[in-house]
């Protein structure tokens, strides 16, 4: 029965018998079998290749990406060994940047792949893939433009550099293998320009300036000499005035005086001694007025030649400066001196008027007047010799010579003259807030030359007085007083429209400070200080220098008081004597306008 | 009646045994390619998850990485990481709404490790200089080998703005 059944069960092909007698013909077992085999074998053929295939594209993936990256870390390393030249005002991109005239067209440089040491170091960390290219170099072109002409900072230019490295792999290494080679090329273009990150010239050869000192010069301490007299040039004609007057006293009056006072000895010999002792104190005083100056010398009006007379008016706008090693602020503190030197001034003068009348009435009187004329007198040379030392002191450029310092001035002292670049010709005042925007014919990137912004005195000490050097043009966005302290590493200009207070501050590097708002200095000060609104001196020793506008002296502080401390220059902070200034550094923007990689 | 006649017992047995036969390597190729495919699934993923945590590292300025820089070469584990950390958890999120999908990364990433390095490479340890390194190392159910597979990927990253030197 069980034999029966299976012989049944696999009657697959029906035995010869069978067919004799009309049964159906079948397949035999073999092709069967073999043909089942094939069709696992043709699955697992197509299961292998399909893991082939798998690992073949896994493989060009890898390669592709780490080509890509590769491609990439070449310009970065590309970009970090361009902006450490430019940092080197030596090297050969800073030559090529700052090369005058500028070059015609695109210029170009490579950048070796022995100095990719970085990239070379991740290129060998990649086994798995070969490059074509053995040597990899970074192409940088640059594509820059002139400053604005016909200012002193023509030297500020800005452009663009374009960084590329191709990188090519091929399967085994072997070039021209068709479509197992591959090739990724990577661009990234940063903007750039070159910053003046010191005071600009001419400024920058100064010690001590004044711009233009109305409030320093015309103070309420005039007052004092002349009630209700702001008008220094007034009191100077009064002074030059009253000193002739002295003259003509000396060689008139005093000698008239002296000859009735003999006579009258003679006349009335009892009277004599009293009157020889009257002559003698009438001649000691005619001695003692001698002038201190040739009368000739006194002359307060303004020159119109260049003969300069002892004292002279001031001009209506005048650059007012000291080139000296060492300014005494005090010494050059007029209102202070003036204030000290005629405290006492109209009780002599009323002593004087009281007296001068009473010479030669009796030996007493004539005691009394002499003193007091010459108390008087020495009270007026005082006041002429404040003057004198003010003048004397600082060098004056006014009229003609103050209108050619006017631009520069103009430029050094405003906030959009740091801010952007600005044109040789303002614009009209309806569009100056379009000045950032002109000039800028082909540049990339429009025209801030701000490099970086901080919103208060920490952000602010962090840059600029931190552990690293940082170099640029820093703008302070604080709507409350900001400090600076410690030690400024890099060169840096910080530009600051609020109140400013500067404490101790050293710089190895260069810190240049334009502050438009109230601003404090104290202790011992390393910078270039451009102050264009109220400041503080709180005795400060500033080496650097220190350039003040009439807005210095036009806050409710005393006008006398303004003025103190003492400021020694720094001949490292000064631009040198090459066409282009020492301090000119390029900056690259942090803002790439361009970064991709593209198939080859 | 008619009787039909069939195959006998030995000879479906010299078939089967035929069959077998000639089985068996097809058997061991696709038990090959099987432990291949997975691997190179398994590789796939990881070049994913190391691309992801490379580039979302990447986006960051170079301040950021800078100081979130590794005490050495070898790096840090990507989950303990300040900056490689919400990368992950972001993946996770995104992972989390879809619970089948969640559940299988959650089975797969569970035999990735990650550690990231960022390192100063500039001249003389200048930090304006980055190197960049994502590591992943993971090992497979199919996997018989004692070390565990690895895949770096690394690019440098350049200061920007050059302006702040030592």
């Amino acid at each position: 029965m069980t034999e029966r059944m299976l012989a049944m069960s696999i009657q697959l092909r029906p035995g010869r018998e069978a067919l004799a007698a009309g049964g159906r013909q079948g397949l035999g077992l073999l092709p069967i079998v073999v043909f089942v085999a094939v069709i696992i074998a043709v699955l697992a053929f197509q299961h292998a290749q399909f893991s082939i295939q798998m690992t073949v594209d896994l493989r060009a993936v890898e390669r592709d990406q780490a080509c890509t990256r590769l491609a990439r870390a070449a310009v970065e390393n590309g970009l970090y060994v361009l902006q450490r030249q430019a940092l080197d005002r030596t090297s050969p991109l800073a030559g090529l940047l700052l090369k005058r005239p500028l070059p015609v067209g695109v210029q170009t440089l490579f950048i070796a792949s022995t100095d990719l040491t970085a990239f070379e170091e991740l290129r060998r960390a990649q086994p798995g893939l070969t490059l074509s290219n053995d040597r990899i170099a970074v192409a940088v072109r640059i594509h820059q433009f002139d400053g604005p002409a016909g200012t002193e900072r023509w030297y500020e230019r800005h452009g663009t550099v374009t960084l590329s490295a191709e990188l090519r792999s091929t399967e085994g290494g072997a070039a021209g293998s068709g479509r197992f080679e591959l090739g990724r090329r990577s661009t990234l273009s940063v903007p750039f320009r070159s910053l003046l990150l010191a005071t600009p010239r001419p400024f920058d050869r100064i010690t001590l300036g004044l711009v233009n000192p109305r409030g320093l010069i015309d103070s309420p301490v005039l007052d004092l000499i002349r009630p209700g007299v702001r008008d220094a040039n007034w009191v100077l004609d009064r002074l030059v005035f009253e000193l002739r007057e002295r003259e003509r006293i000396r060689n008139g009056d005093l000698d008239d005086l002296i000859a009735s006072l003999r006579d009258r000895a003679e006349a009335w010999p009892p009277d004599r001694p009293g009157c020889e002792a009257q002559i003698a104190q009438i001649t000691s005083l005619k001695e003692y007025l001698e002038l201190p100056i040739p009368v000739e010398g006194l002359k307060a009006s303004w020159p119109t030649d260049d003969t300069m007379p002892v004292v002279h008016h001031f001009g209506w706008d005048a650059l007012l400066y000291s080139m000296d090693p060492e300014v005494d602020l005090v010494g050059v503190n007029l209102p202070r001196t003036l204030k000290r030197d005629t405290v006492d001034l109209p009780t002599i003068r009323a002593d004087y008027r009281r007296w001068e009348g009473r010479l030669g009435v009796s030996v007493r009187a004539t005691q009394r007047a002499v003193a007091a004329i010459k108390k008087y007198f020495d009270a007026l040379n005082k006041i002429l010799d404040d003057f004198r030392r003010f003048q004397n002191g600082l060098t004056e450029r006014a009229g003609n010579e103050y209108r050619a310092f006017e631009p520069s001035l103009k430029r050094a002292l405003s906030l959009e003259g740091w801010l952007s670049v600005t044109p040789a010709q303002p614009w009209p005042p309806a569009f100056a807030g379009l000045a950032g925007l002109m000039t800028l014919g082909g540049s990339p990137r429009g025209s801030p030359k701000v490099t970086r912004r901080v919103g208060g005195g920490d952000e602010l000490s962090k840059l600029v007085a931190g552990p690293r050097a940082h170099h640029g043009i820093v703008l302070v966005e604080s709507g409350q007083p900001v400090t600076l302290t410690g030690t400024v590493k890099g060169a840096v200009v910080v530009v600051c429209p609020g109140a400013l207070r500067i404490e101790n501050v050293t710089s190895p590097g260069q810190l240049t400070v334009v502050c438009f708002g109230p601003l404090t200095v104290k202790g011992s000060v390393e910078a270039s200080l451009l102050a264009c609104g109220q400041v503080e001196l709180v005795d400060p020793r500033i080496h650097g220098a220190l350039l003040l506008t009439n807005e210095a002296f036009r806050g409710a502080r005393p006008v006398e008081e303004v003025l103190a401390g003492t400021v020694k220059p720094l001949e490292r902070f000064r631009t040198g004597p090459d066409p282009v200034p020492r301090q000119l550094k390029i900056i690259f923007s942090p803002t790439p306008v361009r970064s991709e990689v593209v198939r080859l | 009646m008619t009787r039909r006649a069939g195959l006998g017992l030995v000879e479906v047995l010299v078939a089967t045994v035929l069959l077998v036969v000639l089985l068996l390597p097809v058997v061991g190729v696709v038990h090959s390619t099987t432990a291949t495919t997975t691997l190179q699934d398994f590789r796939l993923l990881a070049h994913g998850r190391a691309s992801a945590l490379l580039e979302g590292l990447l986006v960051l300025d170079h301040e950021r990485l800078r100081g979130a820089q590794t005490p050495d070469d070898r790096g840090v584990d990507a989950r303990t990481h300040p900056l490689t950390q919400p990368l992950l958890a972001t993946s996770a999120r995104i992972a989390g709404p879809r619970l089948d999908l969640f559940e299988t990364l959650r089975t797969q990433l569970a035999f990735y490790q990650e550690s990231v390095s960022i390192r100063p490479v500039g001249a003389s340890g200048d930090d304006g200089l980055l190197r960049v390194q994502v590591e992943v190392r993971w090992r497979t159910p199919v996997d018989r080998a004692a070390a565990m597979h690895t895949l770096v990927v690394a690019t440098l990253v350049a200061q920007p703005d050059l302006t702040e030197v030592r």
